[in-house]
């Protein structure tokens, strides 16, 4: 390239250092990157259902295993959590500082069924400026988070079904938003086979 | 109808916040302060949101609120050709005999408006406020529709709050 | 930075000083939109020639008239938007400002309109202009050349008013 010297160039992307410095993107560019994902996401389907369950959600899964590789080579010497409680705490705390700078608000086991567990955000980031019609429903945009907890996950080897949803809260004018991990079957046996 | 390069941007919504006192019709001075309408003028649309116990007095109907919106946009814009010197951006502040008119025009020619209380200072901070609410809640959301009414729950809520605030802070002086 | 409405005015406009030479123009119409005086001190710019300017200031405040009338937060039942009010009918503005003038209007009970617009910065003018309404009583009303209804040709009142709107800071 003409006029570039000074910056140095890597032949190949692997050569590049992984800093970990902080790089943060602003807060209104991504906002307004999303609101446009979703906007042209809404113009590609039929109804509201596929928007979130698979536009959204498809569209985050490919985050999460991008997320995944790149976390495990930077903070786990390439390797992966491969228990169930550790790669919980793995989405809860390093995935969740990685992308949104914070630890995530909570990570709690669902009373009703073993293999249900959730992670709780006040305000998720995503959903920070967006307000969901009334005739959209439960709609929420949370489904993109959802996907990549779920590309995590996937990738990791611990299938499981991610849904987003908003929870109100007492005394609170805006609902909080749980994002609901329903592992698979094959998961729950291999967790008990290793004790 | 179109004055210079500008295109005309009508919309309103309106927030009223009666003030607490018993006798509402008399200013108190410098103790009450009320904020009566909060509007935005943008593109051929009225809407009126959050109406707070808005009372009879105050209210306008869909149609008169779009025809002062436009009325508004157009003494805006001969305001500025009726300058004695060049570089005049339209009225920022109309006093009448019951209330004040603050008007902020942003870069896109959406005009945000508040009608207070004779007197009422700081109101260009509010509006500024008001501006950086719309930006973040109205435009940063996926589902409103450029130049269509603002139904944003968030952009209401944060409304309220800001007015609410503001009123508190003068209570408080 | 002028984006946005501009609350700072533009630097090239003249410091506001206390000799006064605050007043840009001032116009004096009757209730049937003649206008029987206008009066220039320090206008740079024309963008109209000066019967279209005439015109555009008295339906501009007719406009802004009925627009306050209408906005009224106090007064429950209002008139239609547009529909002409008679003087001291409905409520009314007393003055408005941009980034470059400030025009201060009076309305007398005769349907006289006194306009004043003056530097952006100027004080409450109400008082001016009762002032001014006061000298128009003395020197247009009280003289028995002059026909009601015509443009105001009386060297006495033009000079006194020169000078008072001199002295207004």
């Amino acid at each position: 390239m003409i006029g570039v010297g000074k910056i140095k160039q890597y032949s190949n992307v692997l050569d590049k250092p992984l800093s970990k410095g902080k790089q943060e993107v602003s807060l209104s560019a991504f906002a307004f990157l999303f609101s446009e994902l979703v906007q042209y996401n809404q113009t590609q389907v039929d109804n509201i259902a596929e928007l979130e369950r698979s536009r959204l959600e498809d569209a985050g899964y490919a985050v999460g295993a991008r997320v995944l590789e790149l976390l495990c080579h930077r903070d786990k010497g390439n390797r992966r959590e491969t228990r169930l409680l550790g790669i919980l705490s793995f989405v809860h705390s390093t995935v969740w500082k990685v992308l949104f700078g914070k630890v995530a608000d909570s990570l709690e086991k669902g009373t009703e069924h073993e293999d249900e567990y959730m992670i709780s955000e006040k305000e998720l980031l995503v959903n920070r400026f967006i307000s969901i019609p009334k005739d959209m429903g439960t709609f929420n945009c949370g489904a993109f988070v959802a996907g990549i907890v779920r590309g995590v996950l996937d990738g990791a080897g611990f299938p499981a079904v991610v849904t987003a949803h908003f929870v109100p809260v007492e005394g609170q004018q805006r609902p909080r938003t749980t994002i609901l991990i329903k592992f698979a079957e094959e998961v729950l046996r291999r967790e008990a086979r290793l004790g | 109808m179109r004055f210079g390069s500008r295109r005309i941007r009508t919309c309103v919504f309106a927030l009223n916040i009666r003030q607490v006192s018993n006798d509402s019709r008399k200013p108190t001075g410098s103790g009450f302060r009320t904020v009566f309408r909060v509007g935005l003028i943008y593109s051929g649309f009225i809407f009126e949101s959050g109406l707070k116990d808005y009372g009879s007095s105050g209210r306008m109907d869909t149609n008169d609120s779009l025809r002062v919106a436009s009325l508004w946009h157009s003494m805006h814009a001969i305001s500025q050709q009726l300058s004695p010197i060049s570089g005049c951006f339209g009225i920022e502040l109309l006093q009448a005999d019951t209330f004040d008119l603050h008007c902020f025009q942003s870069l896109t020619g959406t005009k945000f408006f508040v009608v207070c209380e004779p007197g009422t200072q700081h109101m260009e901070g509010l509006l500024k406020h008001i501006y950086e609410l719309y930006t973040d809640y109205v435009l940063k959301n996926p589902f409103y529709e450029m130049e269509m009414p603002i139904r944003c729950e968030l952009f209401d809520i944060n409304l309220t709050q800001a007015i609410q605030k503001d009123r508190v802070a003068l209570l408080a002086r | 930075m002028q984006f946005f409405g501009g609350t700072e005015i533009s630097p090239s406009l003249p410091a506001s000083t206390a000799s006064g030479n605050n007043g840009h123009m001032m116009y004096v119409f009757n209730r049937n939109g003649v206008c029987l005086l206008y009066r220039e001190w320090n206008r740079p710019l024309h963008t109209l020639n000066q019967q279209q300017d005439h015109k555009l200031m008295f339906g501009l405040l007719f406009s802004l008239k009925s627009l306050t009338a209408k906005m009224d937060p106090t007064t429950p039942d209002k008139a239609n938007l547009g529909v002409p009010q008679l003087p001291g009918q409905g409520c009314s503005f007393h003055s408005f400002r941009t980034n470059t003038y400030k025009l201060t209007f009076m309305e007398s009970p005769s349907g006289i309109k006194i306009i004043l617009v003056t530097h952006p910065r100027t004080g409450d003018l109400r008082e001016s202009l009762k002032y001014i309404y006061n000298l128009y009583v003395e020197y247009v009303v009280k003289n028995p050349l002059y026909t009601p209804g015509t443009p105001i040709r009386c060297e006495l009142f033009n000079t006194t008013l020169d000078q008072y709107v001199r002295s207004i800071s």
